[in-house]
């Protein structure tokens, strides 16, 4: 039986998965391997796509179908290696930039389509939460305009308040159970 | 108007044009079996972490201000055992004084190399580097990748001693940015690495922040 997460991404278009700190990474592969089978745009937060890739190849994830969005490498001051597989974004500040390069993806692909990010929290420390607010709007409405589901990782704050007002933009919010051992 | 990145209405197997990259795809390299277990110095609180941190991971450390010096001494120990070359950044005390710490552990700080942050350009750091201040992250964050491009070791280690020292000379928003700078580095140059944290005055920011982007933390206060 599917654990309950991957089942609401099966179910719904847009998805937004609170993770327990420290099993972030953990329930990142478990989507992709759900979802890798069809084309997906991954938003790199978290890791750099020279990381992901060896990381791919251990959990055993084919990476044939997935561009990615890498917004780490280039801020870490580290040269890039172009590839036709990965767009490389300066900072994570631009997210005009990442919304341009999702759009021109998801319009150049026909049939159903993921858009996966896999650390929405990272965002909130180089843009203000309300303008973080519209550009998930924005990418939920680019998303349905190109069926496109959405899945939107996230770790769980003390506070709750990105989570509280970012949830109503999404169909389903899902705690993950996924701990890191598991 | 410019050209789409993409063809339009193409299947993804045409639309992608895959490459391999053999210098970035490496599979994990895994320290070979330790023929003798190593006598065990460290309680086995702190020895536990240490197994589990082989797969390069980039880890929270938090520690008790009370017992600091000896315990992060007991972390390098179990590191310069592991046969790791440790980086050591030091922003909480200078040179001297940390010399003196790991002298009295029996710890050859010569092993070490350090980036000292704290007494300027004069620190007497014997291997590594003396910079002017904590206040300027970017010659902190060059130190780091210099460190790592000009070691011959395939086993570097970061340790970054303190994350708390960090957010007194920076606001927290300055710390998260440079923290995500620097781990993004770290993992790029595929290495591990400990970010220390002594008391329980980390800002709630940068804690929330390195929980949403490191593998799990380690506690170590009592």
């Amino acid at each position: 039986m599917k654990k309950g997460f991957l089942k609401a991404i099966t179910e719904n278009n847009s998805v937004l998965l609170v993770s327990k700190a420290g099993s972030l990474q953990h329930a990142f592969h478990e989507v992709l391997k759900e979802v890798a089978k069809k084309p997906v745009i991954q938003i790199l937060l978290t890791r750099p796509y020279n990381v992901i890739l060896k990381e791919l190849k251990i959990e055993n994830i084919h990476k044939n179908n997935i561009f990615f969005v890498d917004c780490c490498t280039i801020f870490a001051g580290e040269p890039t290696v172009n590839n036709d597989n990965v767009f490389f974004v300066k900072e994570p500040d631009d997210l005009t930039g990442i919304s341009i390069i999702i759009e021109q993806f998801l319009s150049s692909i026909d049939g159903e389509k993921y858009l996966v990010i896999d650390a929405l929290r990272l965002f909130s420390i180089f843009n203000d939460e309300e303008i973080l607010m519209r550009f998930v709007s924005s990418l939920l409405k680019i998303a349905a305009e190109n069926n496109t589901k959405t899945i939107v990782l996230t770790t769980k704050e003390k506070h709750r308040d990105l989570i509280n007002k970012i949830s109503p933009f999404f169909e389903s919010v899902v705690e993950s159970e996924t701990s890191a051992n598991s | 108007m410019p050209k789409p990145l993409f063809p339009p209405n193409k299947s993804v197997e045409s639309a992608f044009i895959i490459m391999h990259n053999e210098s970035v795809i490496r599979l994990m390299k895994r320290p070979a079996p330790r023929k003798k277990r190593a006598k065990r110095t460290l309680p086995k609180k702190t020895v536990l972490p240490l197994k589990a941190a082989q797969n390069r991971a980039v880890r929270l450390v938090y520690v008790n201000p009370g017992d600091y010096s000896k315990t992060v001494a007991g972390l390098l120990k179990k590191l310069l055992k592991q046969k790791k070359n440790v980086i050591y950044i030091s922003l909480t005390r200078p040179y001297a004084s940390l010399a003196s710490t790991l002298q009295k552990e029996k710890i050859d700080v010569k092993k070490l190399f350090v980036i000292e942050c704290v007494s300027g350009p004069n620190c007497g750091a014997e291997r590594g580097v003396c910079l002017e201040s904590v206040q300027n992250l970017t010659s902190l964050s060059m130190a780091v990748a210099e460190a790592v491009k000009s070691s011959k070791s395939q086993n570097n280690f970061l340790v970054l001693d303190a994350v708390t020292s960090l957010s007194v000379y920076h606001d927290s928003e300055t710390v998260s940015k440079f923290l995500y700078h620097l781990v993004n580095k770290i993992r790029i140059l595929d290495i591990e690495g400990f970010l220390l944290s002594y008391g329980n005055d980390l800002d709630p920011l940068v804690e929330e922040f390195l929980n949403a982007y490191l593998e799990s933390a380690l506690d170590l206060r009592n």
